[in-house]
């Protein structure tokens, strides 16, 4: 086509060119050159041809894009609602744009009623403050934990929507409940607690150590028992927070738990007896147990070391092997205090008969002074009895002041220590086991006396003491009698005063912790109390408080009622003992009576039955305990009962822990005599007969 | 499959000339294209190192532009 060949073509030109420029526009690009615009440049460069083909690759691009993107909406649309997390969208002025199934899960509701959901109200007033703030773009997101809505927990990420870098309103909330979480939390914090506080409270030492021996907790015991904080030692190695004296002894700190666990060296039973230091300094000894810590899948991953302080154990089982030396020694003692009474009651016997027939002043002051002696005897062997068995309590009216006297006398001859006994006038009587209430003054005397080792005055005082109902003592309302020790040594410290009665609690290095303990309970057994009064470097003072004996008139004292009398009575005596029959026999025919004397349980029946039957029937029967063969008192008791049941028997034996001597009325006998019989209680007994 | 990659020297050319001699071959190459041909153009003007980029990444191309001496390399594939 030529130029300016005619105004259409003119027109198509222009307009071809125009076109073909604004295409060319579109691609971006420059318009074409003048030199590029006649008809033969256009017809053989093609830019139409070649616009229009590129087009359709663009066109065919963009289809494919499409499609990309319907396929990629599907796919996060089905993301969107398989998330375990609940999303909302969200804008500024909490209107919902969208949410997933998921969130209509987590808030127990339905597509419909979310959209009436007010979620201002339903989220605390910080989101939505911090949410709406228009500083928040300028992070990419906010996190929120344990926001409570509705009746569950969940922990929020709010991000804001940007398009192009520009702001648009919209925030994504993606929800994830931890409800479940935070209910395991609590419920391990209580458990925590729980285990915190059981460790707490037990009273053995508890290490709990990791794979290298280092401590990762320690209850409080373990910290007291070894003078340590938990928060000094966290993380400290095993080896140095025992204070071994051979740290090597145990094999968990030499080997490490993996190895040791896993070692034959280890058994679920072992036990290591092993000897720590005190805070002070002084070694105590521990029982060792261990045992491994292990996880899930059974791997060791440290070990618990229990410590148990044994001092006192060991010191009981000390205590315990002395107790059954102690019982070993009183089965002895008895032996010989059996043995001993029957050749005393001879001589007492005797020298009393000589007493009686000495013609002389000087004589008879000798035999006085023999006698003394006899009775110091039988004070003696009723010590021994007394250490041999504790037993029943054996009780008699005592006045106290010669008692007491006598006591002192005993316990405090040859010491460096002198006592005076006070005794209120009229003090009254009181019906006590003499042989434990002198085992109980003994061990104060004792104890007065070790407490002033230069020597010193020991007091004795004793007082009638009433008691009402405002008393603070542990005692009933009524009358007693208060026997007071005092000293004036070195005292006993406040914190120890409540604890000297407990058994094997001891300051003494000898000490076995009994004295007090038994002395408490024989006062106790009296229906008494015993008390400490002291302070440091001032003295110290026990009381002793004894039911006191109502009517002092009733009872009167051995030496009142030594008034020699002749009785024309007949008495049965049986000893298996010769000289004690022979002795007793004499005495007894000195007071006037008529003795038959046996040897034997078959005898003493015999006889009380011949004389039963001649109607001369035995105005007494003294009958000891324990004979040979088993025929003893109480069984002849049995059988003469059976010939007179009106028969006044006596029992009598060594030993006032008998039972038989303590309940003597329950089982029917009519006294009881111990020996050795002095001739003043054989003369009471026929006095009453 | 394996193509002898294809290299255009379009240096001296301007623009929109430039743009329409690479635009006519890739036209002309769109099914080797898409089988993983990669063509070449060597230009020497700098309108068409942003023009034939733009143009081919419309219509689905991606592409790497390596400067040389004195000129750019432009490449054009799949």
């Amino acid at each position: 086509m030529g130029k300016g060949t005619g105004g259409d073509s003119e027109k198509l030109y222009n307009y071809l060119k125009k076109k073909i420029n604004h295409l060319l526009e579109v691609l971006g690009t420059k318009p074409l050159n003048p030199d590029e615009l006649d008809v033969e440049s256009i017809l053989t460069i093609d830019p139409i041809g070649i616009i229009a083909e590129s087009f359709e690759q663009i066109l065919e691009h963009l289809n494919e894009t499409n499609e990309e993107l319907l396929t990629a909406k599907e796919e996060i649309s089905t993301i969107f609602n398989s998330v375990g997390v609940g999303i909302l969208v969200i804008d500024k002025s909490c209107r919902i744009h969208s949410f997933n199934y998921r969130l209509c899960e987590m808030l127990e509701t339905d597509e419909t009623e979310i959209y009436h959901l007010n979620f201002a109200e339903i989220f605390p007033s910080e989101i939505k403050e911090n949410y709406c703030n228009d500083s928040f773009y300028k992070e990419s997101f906010k996190e929120f934990h344990n926001i409570p809505i509705k009746n569950k927990y969940f922990d929020l990420k709010i991000v804001p929507l940007k398009k192009q870098q520009e702001v648009n309103n919209t925030y994504i909330i993606s929800f994830n409940d931890v409800t479940d979480k935070k209910i395991f939390e609590k419920e391990l914090e209580r458990e925590r607690e729980l285990l915190s506080v059981t460790l707490r409270s037990i009273n053995d030492g508890v290490i709990a150590v990791n794979e290298h021996c280092q401590v990762i907790m320690i209850n409080k015991t373990a910290e007291e028992m070894l003078a340590v904080s938990s928060s000094e030692v966290e993380n400290v190695m095993l080896e140095k927070i025992l204070k071994f004296s051979e740290v090597n002894q145990l094999p968990l700190c030499r080997m490490g738990p993996k190895k040791y666990f896993a070692s034959r060296d280890y058994d679920f039973n072992s036990r290591f007896c092993l000897t720590l230091k005190n805070k002070k300094g002084s070694d105590y000894k521990v029982d060792v147990f261990i045992t491994p810590l292990i996880d899930r899948s059974s791997n060791i991953i440290g070990g618990v070391v229990v410590l148990k302080d044994i001092t006192d154990y060991l010191r009981i089982q000390e205590e315990l092997l002395n107790s059954s030396k102690m019982e070993a020694l009183s089965i002895m003692a008895r032996g010989i205090a059996h043995d001993y009474n029957n050749i005393l009651t001879a001589i007492m016997s005797n020298v009393s008969l000589a007493k009686m027939k000495a013609e002389s002043a000087k004589v008879e002051k000798v035999l006085k002074n023999a006698e003394n002696a006899v009775i110091n005897a039988k004070n003696l062997t009723t010590q021994l009895s007394t250490f041999a068995k504790e037993g029943v309590l054996a009780k008699e009216v005592v006045s106290l002041k010669d008692f007491l006297k006598s006591v002192c006398d005993f316990t405090l001859s040859g010491s460096s220590c002198y006592y005076n006994v006070i005794c209120a006038k009229n003090v009254s009587y009181v019906e006590v086991d003499k042989s434990k209430l002198s085992q109980v003054i003994n061990n104060l005397l004792v104890n007065a006396m070790q407490a002033m080792p230069g020597g010193g005055k020991i007091g004795i005082n004793c007082e009638n003491f009433d008691v009402d109902e405002d008393t603070v003592l542990p005692l009933q309302k009524g009358h007693y009698v208060k026997i007071s020790v005092v000293d004036d040594g070195k005292g006993i410290p406040e914190s120890q005063q409540n604890k000297i009665f407990d058994p094997f609690f001891t300051t003494k290095e000898d000490g076995t912790g009994l004295g007090l303990a038994t002395s408490y309970s024989i006062i106790k057994k009296h229906g008494g109390h015993i008390a400490v009064d002291s302070t440091v470097g001032e003295g110290t003072a026990f009381h002793i408080y004894l039911p006191a004996k109502k009517d002092n008139a009733d009872y009167k004292t051995e030496k009142e009622s030594y008034h020699i009398q002749k009785f024309h009575k007949k008495v049965l005596l049986m000893d298996d003992n010769e000289s004690v029959l022979e002795s007793t026999s004499e005495l007894l025919r000195e007071l006037g009576v008529s003795v038959d004397a046996v040897r034997s349980g078959e005898k003493a029946v015999e006889k009380f039955a011949e004389a039963f039957r001649n109607g001369e029937p035995y105005d007494l029967s003294i009958l000891d305990i324990t004979m040979p063969g088993g025929f003893g008192g109480k069984k002849v008791f049995k059988e003469i009962t059976k010939i007179d049941p009106e028969a006044k028997c006596v029992i009598s034996s060594g030993f006032t822990s008998d039972d038989l001597i303590k309940n003597y009325k329950k089982y029917g006998f009519y006294s009881y005599l111990h020996k050795p019989y002095a001739l003043g209680e054989l003369n009471r007994l026929l006095m009453h007969t | 499959m394996d193509f002898e990659n294809e290299s255009f020297d379009l240096r001296g050319q301007i623009c929109p000339s430039t743009l329409l001699t690479a635009l006519k071959k890739i036209n002309e190459r769109k099914t080797q294209l898409k089988e993983g041909l990669i063509l070449e153009f060597k230009v020497d003007n700098r309108d068409a190192i942003n023009t034939i980029p733009e143009s081919a990444t419309r219509m689905g191309y991606r592409f790497d532009v390596e400067k040389s001496h004195g000129f750019y390399k432009i490449k054009i594939y799949k």
